[in-house]
């Protein structure tokens, strides 16, 4: 089987690099955008199993590209995790809402983003199967 | 108009003409009894002397006669009191006041009242004379009837005597049947007795004297009745007219009062709607305060988060690389030289950031120290050149520096200036792929332009207005390396505060595809400044706002302090309120310009270079030149009390609140008598004693009242500029002074202080509610009552 796809977006190079570099480390495969519009043609494109999304980000925000992720049925098995610098309440709420799975927030651990990734593997393993085999 | 209710020559016809009834009136009576006494003599003569047979009923008739003209007079005499003649002398005094109209209203009637026509006593006093003889006429009538011949004599001759008396009368016409009847039958019945014609010429069955008596008869009946009938009349109208007239007053005073309420009602309209206006106004202030406040409220919510957001980014890398090089200790060399050259970068962006949202904050709270100094600005230019070419160079872009021959002489915050112009290069090198950077300097009029002009992205134009904004950041597309070259956010916001607290302004102009310039500009100073305090005193074309009037030499400040920038924000602000200001960087320096200019008022630092501002104060206080210009001290170090002992009239503690310390500069250089009167109110001597000397010492003129009558009689009449009242006095209390002169518009402005030895919070409250300004305990001492009437003459001569 191949090893999880994981996808993040975030303006901020730095961000994108540190992660890239820990989940390949880690063994997982990474694709990166830098902004909405990017990230919502390669998560269409190559159906990562999560999404790690900034908030706020050129071109399209975070919540834009979610809500598209979550309307369309091809992808309804993304798992998306905002990655939100404001850790603000209204955030949470409204990160929620639009069909998020989860968020972290900045400034995270690469650790975190680790743990998280893990979980959604393992816990997806037994529906993705079909998929992934046939 | 009351008193000369009737015209003078009208008043006087009618007097004359009364007066000439009178006459006529007696002249009848006598002339009535003369001929009774005449015809009576005749009488007794014929029959004793010639014998002649004169019936006894001729004496018997003359008798009554004679008995009845004194009842006539007794009757025109009631009816001449009756008819109040005295009135006709003095019309204007005949008003009916007793029917308790008020002064106030009698104009409104009076000219009704003096109007002859609805009354007119003399009138009916003629009227009834003229019935009285009528009535005369006929009885007579009668008693020649009886009396045959005989009677008819006597008639005649006293119709001549009746006539001769009452010739002008002009009623007398009204008799003229009577009269004529009477006279001719009367002839007739004469000349028979006296044998000029035989008995009974004409008729044979009527004897003559009865015909006479007849016609008489007939025609004195509506002769007679009517003036009496009229006399009934006049009595009964002029009663209707008294009352009517009493109505009329009573008419007319109830009108004053409708109208008196009228007024009043709309009075308090007035009162309830300017009340309503005024609350309504109070409620809007709120009610945009309020808006203000919650504008303020969310733009630091959001300045905030910002500030959150853009904290975390940078430390999100630094948090991730180290925790990387920990976690993977055995990473190649060349990945780990990068790993922390990255969270070396971001740890001086973080750095930047905080510098920025440091310098924000302190500009916005007022602490950011300015280090203001004469600056060239072509040099500031020369070295932002240096820096910025090899950095433009290295991306490949041309640059150009452009100054244009001028002064360039500034008063500014060099380090500060700097960094907007490495702001804007920095920006101009972030945005422009290719071409050019170009900076340049000319000086428009008194004021030089810098400009940073690029061939970059540009701006769209809907954004233009936003990029000053705090954190607003244009798309990032247009950035080259986003983490090269990421900013905060601020550095325009920065920017731009920094180049109006110079005075002066930045803008941008832009075209999206073709470049941006930012432009800004700062006032220049005059060329060839010579020593800025000799410049100060004698300078006619002063700059900013120092609009003096001319020949009226405006008070002289001097700012003594080491800090050339809060030199230069008192003398901005002071200028700004008409003062000529004076700088001295040190107590010597003050000292040495006191001797040459003697400034109006001193403002004192008290940590100078060469010596402490106490020192100075004492100094200054102990010659005796200088001894009574005030000295405000203005400082770090809260010592009041020393400042005090040593003759400070002020004490302001640093950072500088200016507006009190323009309120206080203002107090003091506000040319005396200054303070104006201030009426004290307290039954207790020594209290108002001590009171009234503080305020002369001050400079107050003061005045004082034993009592609430007193005080109120003094403000009435003085209108003073303040009152200080004490609360329990004898008599009329403290609290109903406040509410009198509250009530009264005359006293309801004037400012109260109450100043009592009751401090709980229920006098408090009433006392306040009462309309006093301010509540003192007598306990808080003189300062505070002289600080708190400072404040409110202050305010007074603010709302002027």
């Amino acid at each position: 089987m191949d090893p999880a796809l994981v996808l993040v977006a975030d303006d901020e190079p730095f961000i994108l690099r540190s992660l890239a570099f820990v989940l390949k480390k880690e063994g997982f495969r990474v694709e990166t955008a830098v902004d909405g519009v990017e990230a919502l043609e390669r998560i269409r494109a190559s159906r990562p199993r999560v999404v790690f999304l900034d908030i706020m980000m050129p071109r399209m925000n975070g919540y834009e590209v979610c809500s598209q992720v979550k309307a369309d049925p091809r992808l309804r098995d993304t798992h998306v995790v905002f990655l939100t610098a404001k850790g603000q309440q209204i955030d949470k709420v409204r990160g929620l809402i639009q069909g998020a799975d989860d968020y972290i927030t900045k400034p995270f651990s690469p650790r975190a983003i680790l743990q998280k990734v893990r979980e959604v593997v393992s816990t997806s393993r037994q529906p993705l199967r079909p998929y992934g085999t046939s | 108009m009351s008193g000369q209710a009737l015209a003078t020559p009208e008043k006087t016809a009618l007097l004359s003409e009364h007066e000439e009834l009178m006459t006529r009136i007696k002249l009848t009576t006598t002339a009535r009894r003369l001929t009774i006494g005449i015809f009576a003599a005749v009488m007794l003569g014929l029959r004793v002397l010639a014998g002649v047979e004169v019936p006894t009923g001729v004496f018997a008739a003359l008798a009554a006669w004679f008995g009845f003209s004194f009842v006539l007079d007794y009757f025109v005499e009631v009816d001449r009191r009756r008819w109040h003649v005295p009135a006709i002398r003095r019309p204007d005094a005949w008003t009916p006041l007793a029917t308790g109209a008020t002064p106030d209203h009698v104009p409104r009637y009076a000219g009704m009242l003096a109007d002859p026509d609805p009354i007119d006593p003399h009138r009916a006093l003629e009227n009834r004379h003229v019935a009285y003889l009528v009535l005369e006429l006929t009885l007579a009538t009668v008693v020649v009837h009886y009396l045959g011949g005989v009677g008819g004599l006597g008639i005649l001759l006293y119709l001549v005597v009746i006539l001769f008396a009452n010739m002008f009368l002009p009623r007398v016409k009204g008799m003229a049947v009577t009269l004529l009847g009477s006279a001719f039958f009367s002839g007739l019945a004469a000349a028979e007795f006296l044998g000029v014609i035989r008995p009974q010429p004409f008729f044979a069955i009527v004897r003559i004297r009865d015909l006479s008596y007849l016609v008489t008869m007939i025609a004195a009946l509506p002769m007679g009745l009517f003036p009496i009938f009229g006399y009934s009349v006049s009595i009964f109208s002029d009663a209707l007219q008294r009352k009517s007239i009493q109505l009329q007053a009573m008419f007319h005073q109830l009108q004053g009062y409708v109208e008196e309420l009228a007024r009043h009602k709309t009075e308090l309209e007035d009162t309830v709607a300017a009340r309503t206006r005024d609350l309504q106004a109070a409620y809007d202030e709120l009610k945009h305060a309020h808006r203000e406040l919650q504008a303020l409220d969310e733009m630091k919510s959001s300045f905030l988060a910002n500030v959150s957001h853009e904290l975390r980014t940078p430390l999100t890398s630094i948090r991730s690389f180290s925790e990387i090089l920990l976690t993977y200790p055995d990473e190649d060399r060349g990945s780990q030289l990068e790993f922390i050259q990255i969270i070396n970068h971001e740890s001086e962006r973080l750095t930047r950031l905080i510098n920025d949202v440091l310098d924000v904050a302190k500009i916005e709270s007022g602490r950011m120290e300015w280090h203001l100094a004469e600056v060239r600005l072509d040099e500031l230019l020369h070295e932002a050149a240096r820096t910025a070419r090899p950095l433009l160079a290295d991306a490949g872009l041309e640059f150009s520096l452009r100054i244009d021959s001028g002064d360039y002489l500034v008063e500014a915050d060099r380090d500060r200036i700097s960094q907007v112009l490495g702001n804007l290069l920095n920006n101009a090198l972030k945005f422009t792929k290719q071409g050019e950077v170009a900076l340049a300097l000319c000086r428009v009029g008194n004021v030089a332009e810098i400009v940073v002009r690029d061939t970059g992205v540009g701006i769209p134009a809907d954004k233009l207005g936003k990029i000053f904004d705090k954190f607003y950041q244009v798309s990032e597309e247009g950035r080259l390396d986003g983490a090269k070259t990421a900013g905060t956010g601020l550095g325009l916001a920065i920017c731009k505060e920094i180049v109006e607290h110079h005075g002066g302004r930045l803008w941008v102009e832009s075209e999206l595809g073709v470049g941006s310039a930012f432009h800004f500009t700062i006032r220049c100073l005059a060329p060839r400044l010579v020593a800025r305090a000799e410049a100060a005193v004698g300078r006619p074309d002063a700059v900013g706002g120092s609009s003096r009037k001319a020949g009226n030499a405006s008070p002289v400040v001097m700012v003594v302090d080491d800090e050339p920038g809060i030199r230069r924000s008192l003398r901005v602000l002071l200028e700004r309120e008409g003062y000529g200001v004076v700088e001295a960087g040190s107590g010597r320096e003050a000292i040495e310009l006191c001797k040459q200019h003697r400034p109006d008022l001193i403002t004192m630092d008290v940590l100078l270079p060469d010596a402490s501002g106490f020192n100075v104060l004492e100094e200054l206080k102990n010659r005796p030149s200088t001894a009574d210009i005030p000295v405000v001290m203005v400082s770090v170090v809260d010592d009041r009390e020393r400042g005090a002992a040593l003759g400070a009239s002020g004490y302001v503690m640093k950072p500088v609140d200016l507006r009190e310390l323009s309120r206080r500069v203002r107090a003091l250089l506000t040319p005396g008598p200054h303070h104006g009167k201030i009426l004290v109110v307290d039954d207790d001597d020594a209290t108002a004693r001590s009171i009234e000397a503080a305020l002369l010492r001050e400079g107050y003129q003061a005045a004082r009242a034993n009592n609430a009558d007193e005080a109120l009689r003094f403000s009435r009449r003085e209108r003073p500029d303040l009152i200080i009242s004490d609360l329990l006095m004898p008599g009329v209390s403290g609290f109903d002074l406040l509410r009198t002169l509250r009530q009264d518009p005359i006293t309801r402005e004037i400012p109260v202080v109450v100043l009592t030895g009751h401090t709980d919070r229920e006098t408090r409250v009433t006392a306040l509610s009462l309309g006093a300004d301010r509540f003192i305990a007598k306990d808080e001492g003189l300062a505070s009552l002289l600080a708190q009437i400072r404040d409110l003459m202050d305010m007074d001569g603010r709302a002027d």
